[in-house]
């Protein structure tokens, strides 16, 4: 009954209106009575008005409305500040959104809590990645936990007989949607029955991304045919907008069946087939079935191990003894994230050099309205001579504040809405484009009012003391001399925010060196006006077997694609964009095969590198030693020598190869074994799948990945 | 028993039992009926007559008294009856409480 009135209180008609009820009854009294018998008649109303409970919240009110104003008269101080305020508010809140995106958000499945991701661990590193083998003898025996896996995939998909780019697909097992909880939006989701016979299940779903982007959304996508590798899907379903897989920073757009491996990746082996125990390439979830007890179903996985036809361990590729490798269950309630790996500690400590940017902020804003509140000393005394609090003034610069921070809060979304998208195109320069959803949600909201919150308490706070302090009498007396006042405060505030700003200064050139060392080291190689072109195979026609692949297969793209303005054209297994990158003598044969560093290409690649380095020095100096003999070099120069594709060591097979990089960079040193030569072929077994791989060009001008040129040509090679 | 709110809203509830008055009349009729001895100034009543309204207990309304003058009247709301019984059984409980500490019925003090 109170409650309801005093809420009644809340509304301002309903206030405007007891205020004027009460100026009439009060006045209809003073006509009626004495004064000196009615007492103070203002007090009297003022006390009504704090009968309706509301009192407090008028004043803020007040405080909010005369901030505002104050602060609209001095628009040159707001706009500094505001935008200090945004700056600082802004990189915090950029890089809590993406912590938050990357490491703390579940996973858009049900449940995510209760979802596990399967891991090898062995002695000192941890594998997520298990063989189609493995996985299926796990699945099949373990009887504690229900599982699924997928892998990423690059595919190769035709639309209306459009090629399109390079897609990022998944495959999947046909327990992976159900697992997961994952409705489809349109049509339906695979199910087991959707994964059962190799190469027999030619159906496709869609993510909502994809099927927006290339299919306007139309529901009448159900049933339609996509070619993928050259053999036709047909499209089943689509994902619901917020599922993205179990991959933080990636984003499968199309969903493939596990058993359309061999369908999809007509380059690669069989990899259902062949219990290739080196490449595991798929990622295993699961859920705990239920009624079994997190230990129960760890002492299941690991009696697996000990029963010989359930004994799903690798061997070791020199010894070929069984590995001492244990099944190890974790959390993937946040998803499994190679990004994670990557980037959670540079993140946290950008997230710190980013608090201090917002301290130094707040001290230079803190600055800004000490020095304002010095010239407002005369308005204080005035209010306080008039009869406001202490406590009201201080509220008044605590109000002032807050009216700032939520203004540069506001700013400092946008700008981190910005800020995100940025880094995150920075982060997805390359092949693997970095998928995240950025849009703030509630958290990230909650954490910038709270971050702007604070901002304003602590910018505030001195300044707030300030005025409280102020003294009334000098601005009274008639021969009142505006002075400046000494400012013990302002200038310890000084002080803190030199100092502040010196060791910002200092760690962000560090910060920015690093990155420049970071990258300078990856473009050992100079990277501009260079393009990458990527062949890959329009599919159907090429054999899944890539060892026939010749010299005239490789030939002809370079030549013809790099044709219109390249100056020069290399062929090579993997880009030498970055040393990060990888450039391996993938030694794909033998027992005992090693990936060594090298680089396998053809005699365009080194004058790609000639703008920086002379031919030869950068050049990796191998040292070659027999086995059981030490120390007999021979002096390979690999970029020479793979120079006319002879990427021929002058060692004998089973040499122990030393690799030792240019002087300054241990990342070239290695070991590995000489290989045995393929009968009848020089070059086979060590360009096994150029024509897949990536070409680089050097145009003659500034070279943009989207000249339709290089497109069209590119498209026109299969 | 919840404690005694205060004495003044009792004086005004209890006033207001014998008919409708306006702010003024209240003060007055405490005054006359205390026989001079409570002399309540109408700016320290009228928090209190707000604050009963607040609550309930007694309502306002505009009339026009006989000499064509428009003022607010109040009067007790069955409510407001109730809670006059219960704080006036709660004001003899307490003074004769009082009572009783000031004037022990033993011979302790002289």
């Amino acid at each position: 009954m109170m409650l309801w009135r005093r809420l009644g209180y809340l509304l301002p008609w309903r206030r405007r209106a007891a205020e004027r009820d009460m100026q009439e009854e009060l006045q209809s009294i003073a006509d009626m009575a004495d004064p000196r018998e009615l007492g103070n008649l203002t007090l009297a109303a003022e006390n009504a008005r704090a009968e309706w409970g509301w009192t407090r919240l008028e004043q803020s009110l007040q405080d909010l409305r005369y901030a505002i104003r104050t602060l609209g008269r001095n628009p040159g101080f707001t706009s500094a500040a505001v935008l200090s305020l945004a700056i600082g508010i802004g990189a915090n809140t950029a890089l809590f959104t993406l912590i938050d995106t990357v490491m703390w958000k579940l996973l858009p499945v049900r449940d995510p809590e209760t979802l596990l991701a399967l891991g090898q661990q062995y002695r000192t590193r941890l594998s997520n990645g298990f063989t189609y083998q493995q996985y299926e003898l796990i699945r099949d025996h373990t009887q504690v936990m229900d599982l699924a896996a997928y892998s990423g995939v690059r595919l190769n998909v035709t639309i209306d007989g459009t090629i399109e780019p390079t897609v990022n697909g998944a495959l999947v097992t046909g327990d992976y949607f159900p697992l997961l909880g994952v409705r489809p939006a349109v049509g339906r989701v695979f199910a087991r029955e959707d994964d059962r016979v190799p190469a027999g299940h030619p159906v496709v779903v869609l993510s909502d991304q994809c099927w927006k982007r290339r299919f306007g959304g139309d529901p009448a996508v159900l049933g339609k045919q996509i070619s993928i590798s050259g053999v036709p899907f047909d499209i089943v379903g689509v994902t619901p907008p917020e599922f993205f897989g179990a991959e933080v920073g990636t984003a499968p757009q199309l969903y493939v069946p596990v058993m359309m491996q061999p369908t999809v990746m007509p380059m690669t082996v069989n990899l259902l087939d062949r219990p290739n125990v080196y490449s595991d390439w798929l990622r295993v979830l699961g859920r705990l079935k239920p009624g079994v007890s997190s230990g129960q179903a760890a002492a299941r996985l690991d009696a697996l191990a000990g029963v010989p036809e359930t004994d799903w361990r690798p061997r070791n590729k020199f010894t070929g003894e069984v590995e001492d490798v244990r099944l190890v269950v974790s959390s993937a309630a946040t998803g499994l994230s190679e990004l994670r790996r990557q980037f959670s500690q540079p993140l946290f400590i950008l997230l710190g050099a980013t608090g201090i940017v917002l301290l130094i902020s707040c001290a230079n804003v803190g600055n800004l309205v000490l020095a304002r509140s010095a010239t407002r000393r005369h308005e204080f005394a005035l209010r306080l001579a008039l009869g406001a609090g202490r406590s009201r003034l201080m509220r008044q610069v605590f109000v002032e504040g807050f009216v700032l921070s939520a203004f540069a809060g506001l700013a400092g979304i946008a700008l981190a809405w910005w800020a995100t998208q940025t880094l995150v195109a920075y982060a997805s320069v390359g092949q693997g484009a970095v998928v995240l959803n950025l849009s703030p949600d509630l958290r990230v909201l909650a954490f910038t009012a709270v971050m702007s919150m604070l901002a304003a308490l602590l910018f505030s706070s001195v300044p707030a003391l300030r005025a409280s302090r102020v003294d009334v009498s000098p601005y009274c007396r008639r021969d009142f001399v505006r002075t400046r006042p000494a400012s013990g405060p302002g200038r310890a505030l000084v002080i803190v925010q030199v100092a502040l700003s010196l060791v910002l200064l200092v760690g962000a050139g560090l910060f920015v060196r690093t990155l420049q060392n970071l990258n300078r080291h990856d473009a050992d190689v100079d990277q501009s006006r260079v393009l990458v072109v990527r062949v890959e195979p329009r599919g159907g026609t090429i054999r899944s077997d890539v060892s026939g692949a010749g010299r005239e297969d490789r030939e002809p793209p370079r030549r013809s694609i790099c044709k219109p303005r390249a100056v020069f054209a290399a062929c090579a297994q993997w880009v030498w964009i970055s040393i990060r990158n990888g450039v391996w003598w993938r030694a794909a044969h033998g027992p005992g095969a090693h990936r060594v560093p090298a680089l396998l290409c053809d005699h365009g690649h080194p004058c790609g590198a000639r703008a920086r380095f002379q031919r030869g020095r950068f050049a990796a100096r191998c040292s070659v030693r027999r086995a059981g003999q030490r120390g007999i070099r021979a002096g390979i120069h690999p970029w020479e020598r793979a120079a006319g594709y002879q990427p021929r060591l002058d060692a004998e097979p089973g040499a122990i190869i030393d690799t030792v990089g240019p002087p300054h960079d241990d990342h070239w040193r290695g070991k590995g074994l000489a290989l045995p030569e393929p009968q009848g072929s020089d070059t086979a077994h060590c360009l096994p799948d150029v024509p897949s791989g990536q070409h680089r060009f050097r145009a003659d001008g500034p070279a943009r990945p989207n000249d339709a040129r290089y497109r069209r040509h590119s498209e026109t090679r299969p | 028993m919840e404690p005694l709110y205060g004495v003044l809203e009792l004086l005004v509830l209890r006033t207001l039992l014998f008919g409708p008055l306006h702010g003024y009349a209240i003060a007055g009729a405490i005054r006359d009926s205390s026989g001079e001895a409570l002399k309540i100034e109408f700016g320290s009543l009228y928090p209190a007559l707000k604050r009963l309204e607040l609550k309930g207990w007694i309502t306002a309304k505009w009339e026009t008294s006989e000499h064509n003058r428009r003022a607010k009247v109040y009067r007790l709301t069955p409510a407001g009856r109730k809670r006059l019984a219960q704080e006036t059984s709660a004001w003899t409980h307490f003074v004769s409480a009082v009572a009783r500490v000031l004037k022990p019925t033993g011979g302790e003090i002289d």
